[in-house]
């Protein structure tokens, strides 16, 4: 066994600290970490491009530069995994879809000019469910991500690669995107943290469409440091997206306080902790709601019963937003093509879009036209829409009476492969507890809960709109109290 | 045929050409002549990732239009997306505005009103939207119908565009070209269209006749093809419904060269376009307070300036109307009564001679006006005014100053235009006439209405020169010599 | 709750979307379908007849955009992802 260096169990908080110190470890630590992708990534498989390491090594070279000139990057010389739902300019973009198989996108997302901006390197792209369209990676067109903590359970989805390349120390840190739970699942999946910011706060600018009006891009770390650390650089105003907040110069990193920044009050959902959980996943999350008692908070109980038509009104609105998104992939200007000449454009775009579509992303596509289409957009589109509002409405009023909710991240711990794919119901259950934060536009992270069984168990955490520096808080308090942060799953742990 | 059994309505499309910008991305209006696809950035070009970012002006142009129509605004901006599949299309859908549940378009309920055979009618407006414009599609073979493939040029798209759409009130293809004759100067008046560009303005025109159905006409590129191709249809489905043939409901393509409307491919589905309110652009508020400030600087409307140029030139309705018609004739003549006065002259000139001949040389009228500047054409009223030439010289000069681009004065002195008033010289050929004409001069002398005919041969004589009251004065004197009266 | 037969349904939906059902994956297609249909159905068990829908969540007054010309992209860029081009010009199918 090779001893690597210690550079590479470092969180990325202090990496930077130390680059700052000395930037020629930027090296040593670029070196490492593809030594590592080099042994882990043939069982895990996260990237689906991942860069050459010379042109890494180039970047990393050009940080080294600017830091000797006294650069102050938030994110120098930090590796970052990007998923593949993220536009990187001249590096291809995917969407883990036979339909993007060759798009070299001609310019950057916004969070990847910040995250450049700061001294991040975009290390590759990672593998996700397609489209976004799923919760456990296995919907990949290309193949599927396993979780390395055990390796016949899937690692989550749809952000399913960034979560496994952080966790297996594949990059310091990563990029998820989180429609109805895509971040926080595979982040408590593989046990590490991952949020999904209010609504506005990232921009999308560069965010291959999903669920527009649901989506966020957020940050996935080892620890709660590491993740306020990228939450601040890829947080606040960018006008090229009509959605973004008009918040600046967020630090996060502020709220990285061992003691409650306020006398919190927690409340757990009465519908969240009753039918169709798992006992271990209970049992854990009794333990972390202890640890905040044991911080002096109060903890209280709460019923909102039209949580139980969220989980329907999501996916009527995601599959609706998706039908239109999903529109332009035609063949024409990007992606799969077939020759046109001779045949009309009905003919063209269906071949195109009936090879280039899998099964998941074409049955999304086709209930979200359904419930748009005329003599149905009011019993379901609308209908849906009515829905969240109730359930907007219900939160607001909530979060008058209190700081924060909490509910298991998941009702299940990771399915076996192929478990959740026979049913497309069983599928779209293990996104109940976290589509409300996407229906009503509030920030939600997933921490780890416990270890039950060599397995993850995920909490989450719900706040108010621009609450995530209290969520930051708490989740650290937690980290703490509960030592659980910079895991080392099994499948990995003989390598790092 | 009565005109009461047709209903005529409108779908004007009109580009904002005053927008520096597209409507969503900062990529330049001004498309035109740019080599294919240079005028695009993700955002037009429908990118995987990008977004779209209202152009705030688009909205502050599409609320004058609104004020200007006498629409309801509404309180809040929406916009919807179309979807329906097209090569033109980059994001197969299009970013518009829809009247249904979360959707509203920004302007409802206003009017236009149109002269109608001396009188006035009021056209109503059901509602303006606001949307992009697709690309161009080019057939290499030319036709639509011929063309294998399609060739796609992506720089138009995303365009400001506002649809403006009435009700049916319109009764003929007169009054349809009415209609956008006002509209079109309305535009210009605001400042907000050059109308002159090419696919600026482009009209989709529904028509039904009694005992028929709807037909909708696509993509029309003028007023004078509006009403061609509404006629085209009046005869073609009037026919139909006279043999009993049914006249289908469908959507017909208006082939500005063959000039004829031919059926568009027959879709197997009905129109489904799933409107939905666009989650990438917010609702913005339109408040009151910007309402009102653009109501404050609204500029001087048609209907205003119609008035006034009846009560401060003393105008005729009728050409107060036509000047009015098109903002470039309208300016032109201000302009031309602001260097040399005579309103009644110049009215009369621009209307019956400039306008007719711009028309039918089929030259735009905004170059037409750099050729005959408001300093030619003062002069040519000089001229008339102090006899130097007469009205009918005036007349002749006017299509071959627009024709050979050449300066007034020398046309004037070139074709030895200048009015012949020396009494010598115009009573040698008055003897000439006298000597050539012997039966005409007879009937003169007994039928003094005769008299016009030897008037006319000495104008013939001088190529229109002669100064037709003289010569009247001087062949009168001559015949009274003759006959031998005092 | 469908005003039509399955099959149908599937016909005139995927004409929609231009999206072609091979007949191997019909009857999961279908399946599956009917599944999530019943599921999205539960949600008509509520009356909701006096709730205003929300469509975003967005509470702040969107970005817009002051009428400012910005930078476009390159030929080269614009043309690098299409496959057929002629005379700089992106082509496309037939129309008619
Ligand atoms: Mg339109
Ligand atoms: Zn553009």
């Amino acid at each position: 066994m090779i001893i690597l260096s210690k550079l590479i169990r470092k969180g990325a908080t202090e990496l930077v600290e130390l680059f700052k110190s000395d930037p020629r470890l930027i090296e040593e630590y670029i070196v490492s970490v593809y030594e590592v992708i080099d042994r882990v990534e043939d069982l895990v498989r996260s990237y689906i491009t991942l860069r050459p390491l010379n042109e890494v090594l180039a970047d990393g070279a050009k940080v080294r530069e600017t830091l000797t000139n006294g650069f102050k990057g938030r994110l120098a010389g930090l590796l970052v995994a990007v998923k593949d739902v993220i536009v990187t300019k001249n590096l291809r973009t995917t969407c883990a879809s036979k339909i993007l198989y060759d798009f070299i996108p001609p310019y950057n997302a916004t969070v990847i000019e910040r995250i450049i901006g700061e001294g991040g390197i975009v290390v590759g792209k990672t593998n996700m469910d397609e489209f976004a369209m799923g919760s456990t990676t296995e919907n990949s067109a290309f193949f599927k991500t396993r979780n390395p903590w055990d390796l016949d359970r899937v690692p989550g989805g749809s952000s399913g690669g960034s979560a496994v390349a952080v966790a297996a120390y594949e990059a310091s840190i990563a990029l998820g995107s989180d429609t109805g739970g895509s971040i926080r699942v595979p982040a408590a999946y593989t046990g590490i943290v991952g949020i999904k910011p209010t609504y506005g706060l990232v921009s999308r600018y560069g965010l291959i469409s999903y669920g527009t009006s649901l989506e966020q891009i957020g940050p996935m770390a080892r620890n709660v440091s590491d993740l306020a650390l990228l939450l601040s650089v890829i947080a606040g105003y960018d006008p090229h997206d009509s959605t973004s907040l008009k918040v600046r110069d967020l630090n996060y990193m502020e709220f990285l306080k061992p003691t409650p920044m306020k006398k919190y009050r927690i409340a757990i959902i009465r519908e969240c902790v009753s039918e169709g959980v798992d006992n271990t996943v209970l049992t854990a999350f009794n333990r972390s709601l202890r640890r905040f008692e044991e911080e002096g908070l109060e903890v209280l109980e709460v019923s909102i019963p039209i949580i139980k038509y969220a989980l329907p009104a999501y996916y009527i609105i995601a599959m609706a937003e998706a039908s239109s998104n999903l529109a332009r992939y035609d063949g024409i200007r990007y992606g799969y093509h077939v020759s046109v000449e001779g045949r009309t454009w009905d003919e063209v775009y269906t071949e195109v879009r009936s090879e280039g579509f899998g099964l998941e992303v074409k049955k999304r596509i086709l209930l979200g036209t359904f419930v748009l289409s005329a003599g149905y957009y009011d019993q379901y589109y609308l209908k849906a829409s009515k829905i969240r509002k109730l359930l907007y409405d219900e939160f607001m009023k909530l979060f008058k009476e209190v700081d924060v909710v909490v509910t298991p991240t998941t009702p299940t711990t990771p399915p076996r492969f192929g478990e959740a794919l026979t049913d497309p119901l069983k599928l779209y259950l293990l996104d109940t507890y976290t589509v409300v934060a996407n229906l009503t536009g509030l920030p939600a992270i997933s921490i780890p809960s416990d270890i039950v069984n060599d397995v993850p168990v995920g909490l989450q955490l719900i706040g108010p709109r621009l609450s995530e520096g209290y969520l930051i808080n708490l989740a650290y308090i937690h980290e703490l109290k509960s030592g659980l942060k910079d895991l080392v799953p099994t499948a990995v742990s003989g390598y790092v | 045929m009565s005109n009461l059994d047709i209903k005529i309505g409108l779908e004007v499309h009109t580009q904002i050409t005053s927008l520096k910008t597209k409507l969503f991305c900062s990529c330049p209006s001004d498309y035109r002549g740019k080599p294919p696809n240079t005028n695009v950035c993700p955002v037009c070009l429908g990118l995987p990732g990008a977004l779209p970012v209202v152009n705030i002006e688009a909205i502050r142009a599409a609320l004058m239009v609104a004020l200007a129509l006498k629409c309801e605004i509404s309180d809040v901006l929406v916009f919807t997306r179309k979807h329906y599949f097209y090569p033109d299309l980059p994001k197969n859908y299009q970013i518009s505005q829809y009247d249904g549940p979360g959707s509203i378009p920004i302007a409802k309920n206003g009017y236009i009103v149109i002269g109608v055979d001396g009188g006035l009618k009021k056209v109503r407006i059901r509602r303006i939207n606001i949307e992009e414009d697709p690309g161009k599609i080019v057939y290499p073979t030319g036709s639509l119908l011929t063309s294998k493939y399609t060739l796609i040029d992506y720089n138009r798209s995303g365009i400001a565009l506002l649809e403006i759409v009435s009700e049916p009130d319109l009764r003929s293809p007169k009054e349809a070209r009415a209609f956008i004759d006002k509209l079109r100067s309305i535009l210009e008046h605001l400042g907000l269209v050059n109308t002159e560009l090419e696919g600026a303005l482009r009209v989709d025109a529904n028509i039904s006749l009694a005992g028929g159905s709807r037909v909708e006409i696509k993509n029309i590129s003028s007023a004078k093809d509006v009403e061609r191709a509404l006629t085209y249809e009046i005869i073609r489905q009037s026919k139909a419904l006279e043999t009993g043939e049914k006249v289908r409901r469908e959507t017909r393509h208006w082939d500005a060269i063959r000039k004829v409307t031919v059926p568009l491919r027959v879709k197997e589905f009905e129109e489904d376009y799933r409107y939905f309110p666009d989650p990438d652009l917010p609702p913005v508020k339109i408040s009151l307070k910007l309402i009102e400030e653009i109501y404050q600087k609204l500029p001087e409307l048609p209907d205003q300036r119609i008035e006034r140029f009846i009560k401060t030139y003393g105008l005729s309705d009728y050409l107060a109307t036509v000047l009015v018609s098109e903002k470039v004739l309208a300016d032109y003549f201000e302009e031309c009564v602001k260097y040399c006065g005579n309103p009644e002259i110049i009215g009369n000139i621009v209307v019956n001679d400039f306008k007719r001949w711009v028309d039918e040389m089929d030259i735009e009228v905004s170059k037409a006006v750099k050729i005959l500047t408001p300093n030619q054409l003062c002069q040519l009223v000089y001229m008339l005014n102090n006899n130097i030439i007469n009205i009918k010289i005036l007349k002749e000069i006017i299509p071959k100053v627009l024709k050979y681009n050449k300066d007034v004065n020398t046309i004037v002195y070139e074709e030895n235009y200048i009015d012949i008033s020396n009494e010598e010289v115009l009573m040698r050929i008055i003897d000439e006439v006298i000597k050539e004409n012997p039966k005409a001069v007879k009937d003169a002398l007994i039928n003094p209405k005769a008299v016009n005919y030897l008037v006319g041969q000495v104008m013939k004589k001088t190529r229109g020169r002669a100064n037709p009251e003289l010569t009247n004065k001087l062949i009168i004197k001559k015949l009274k010599e003759l006959s031998g009266t005092p | 709750m469908l005003k039509e037969d399955l099959k149908v349904w599937l016909e005139r939906i995927s004409k929609l979307s231009l999206i072609r059902i091979s007949s191997e994956e019909e009857e999961i297609i279908l399946n599956d379908m009917k599944k999530i249909i019943e599921f999205f159905n539960t949600i008509n068990s509520l009356d909701l007849s006096n709730v205003e829908p929300l469509f975003m969540v967005l509470k702040d007054e969107p970005v817009v955009r002051d009428d400012e010309v910005g930078e476009s992209l390159s030929v080269d860029e614009v043309l690098k992802n299409v496959k057929e081009v002629e005379g700089g010009f992106i082509k496309g199918p037939k129309t008619a």
